[in-house]
């Protein structure tokens, strides 16, 4: 059952039209506590119990929790491999399985939503998108909020808003990013003066590995959603103007570089009988940017679907605990499946 | 020196800081210090708050002694949760929504060491967070810091911002006609 549903988790990257030349995906991480009962750390098994009790309540009472058609999974109930595959997938934190005890996840069809319990605090609520969508899901996200408030005692303060385990999430409890890919910024050496003016905007910009930047914003307190979310897409755009600027004269100037770049991915991957992990990101971004120009002819949201499908872990839901050799041989099967035609 | 501000006590903080190449300079009493706060202390020097400026300044009010850190830490328990000052700050997390009133000075610097601010100016709980067109969530943004404006007692501040909320509600209502 989960195999399947797994399987089925990266759909979520597919949705998302804007700015998808320049960003793989967006969400956004809202995080809740009911009142009176200690956060989860400090809770005993009985006050975690009773959280899962309160907020299983709550959907039984609204139309609205119920009609997002959630999957839950109780964490203790599922494998250990299911349990590091969600988390490699980034479905939940890596920090969410180190205690399976007393946690649930709720989880949409396509992935696009998750409810963690009994995380750091007792809801967190993640939704994703691909593209720039971070407005669509930040309306969606508060609706879920503003539900779960009709129905539980959320500990909430006057002067400092949502209360949470930790104060870097109080406030709004609103944390937003966005997945810029910005292979030729990267190529160019160009990335360092972006990262080094993000703090400016109290944002963070950093590589999550190749080409793939996140940015997401530091601040909770003292700034409204509202606030959080343009910051964060106008500085998006920003950079990825700067990105569609250099491809558009790298292209011009120097098509050989990047054509090279590309042509040298397919070649590996058409050849190749196992691939690393990070040789996987690597070629997928030149595939990717390929695309992008119509150098490719294969849709975007393939390639970004694949960004997900080639997390080592994924596999091991199929093939059982496998070694690293094996993971990099059906890897590269798979990297060959997915881009027939292509290569 | 003397404090720029009262013009009476001596100045025990000094702050230079060139904004756009120019070169601003607050020399303050501890007392005017206390009055004023971050904000207000920027606003004295003419700087537009930016939350770098506020963490920065809040930590020259740290070395200046305004703002005590350490010594006003309660040894006392979470009457709920149990959770000691001292276990907080082994692993960053607070124990139970409790905690906030009972440490509720203690984290005040963390929160403005974190954020940069320690007001809250999201969604208030009870209130229903309407998906609104572009507009609508400007005014919405607006009036918030409307409220937060006449609050600090920025007045003019304030004007300009209502100013702001009118010309967008006339234009709406224009576009609706």
């Amino acid at each position: 059952m989960l195999k399947n549903l797994i399987d089925k988790l990266p759909l979520w990257i597919r949705e998302g039209e804007e700015e998808r030349d320049i960003t793989l995906a967006s969400g956004i991480k809202i995080s809740r506590n009911i009142a009176k009962i200690p956060f989860p750390k400090r809770a005993s098994k009985e006050e975690k119990g009773k959280i899962i009790q309160l907020i299983n309540d709550a959907f039984l009472k609204s139309e609205f929790l119920r009609s997002l058609n959630l999957f839950g999974i109780n964490l203790l109930e599922i494998s250990d491999i299911e349990r590091r595959v969600l988390a490699e997938m980034h479905i939940i934190s890596k920090d969410f399985i180190d205690n399976p005890y007393s946690k649930y996840i709720l989880l949409s069809k396509d992935g696009n939503l998750i409810i963690m319990i009994n995380g750091e605090d007792h809801i967190t609520i993640k939704l994703m998108q691909g593209g720039l969508s971070l407005n669509k899901i930040l309306d969606k996200g508060m609706r879920i909020c503003d539900e779960l408030e009709s129905f539980l005692d959320i500990a909430y303060m006057k002067d400092i808003g949502y209360l949470t385990a930790s104060l870097k999430n109080v406030g709004t409890g609103l944390k937003a990013f966005v997945f810029m890919h910005l292979p030729v910024l990267k190529l160019r050496g160009k990335i360092d003066n972006i990262t080094k003016s993000a703090p400016k905007f109290s944002l963070n910009v950093g590589p999550i590995f190749d080409s793939i930047f996140k940015i997401s914003n530091v601040n909770t307190l003292g700034r409204s959603e509202e606030n959080i979310v343009k910051t964060i897409e106008s500085i998006t755009r920003e950079i990825g103007n700067m990105e569609r600027k250099e491809r558009g004269e790298v292209f011009q100037k120097s098509s050989v570089d990047i054509l090279n770049e590309i042509e040298r991915a397919k070649g590996i991957i058409k050849y190749s009988l196992r691939i690393t992990f990070n040789e996987a990101l690597e070629f997928l971004s030149w595939i990717r940017l390929g695309a992008v120009m119509n150098v490719l002819n294969i849709p975007l949201e393939k390639v970004d679907e694949l960004f997900i499908r080639i997390n080592p872990e994924y596999e091991k839901i199929e093939f059982g605990d496998i070694t690293g050799e094996t993971i990099d041989t059906l890897r590269a099967r798979l990297l060959k499946e997915h881009l027939k035609g292509v290569i | 020196m003397l404090c720029q501000v009262c013009k009476k006590r001596e100045a025990v903080i000094h702050i230079t800081e060139y904004i756009g190449g120019v070169k601003k300079e607050l020399h303050i009493c501890e007392e005017c210090a206390k009055e004023l706060g971050v904000i207000g202390m920027l606003k004295e020097m003419d700087i537009p708050v930016d939350e770098n400026m506020v963490k920065k300044l809040f930590e020259v009010m740290v070395q200046g002694g305004v703002v005590k850190t350490s010594s006003v830490e309660k040894k006392e328990r979470c009457p709920v949760c149990g959770l000691t000052f001292e276990e907080f700050k082994e692993n960053g997390l607070l124990g139970c929504s409790e905690c906030y009133t009972t440490f509720k000075e203690e984290i005040k610097p963390y929160l403005l060491n974190i954020h940069g601010s320690i007001k809250h100016v999201g969604k208030k709980k009870g209130e229903k967070y309407v998906a609104l067109s572009p507009v609508e969530k400007e005014i919405k943004r607006l009036k918030r810091e409307l409220e937060v404006a006449v609050e600090e007692e920025r007045y003019e501040d304030a004007a300009r911002i209502r100013d702001k909320i009118k010309e967008l509600m006339d234009n709406a209502k224009k576009s609706n006609r």
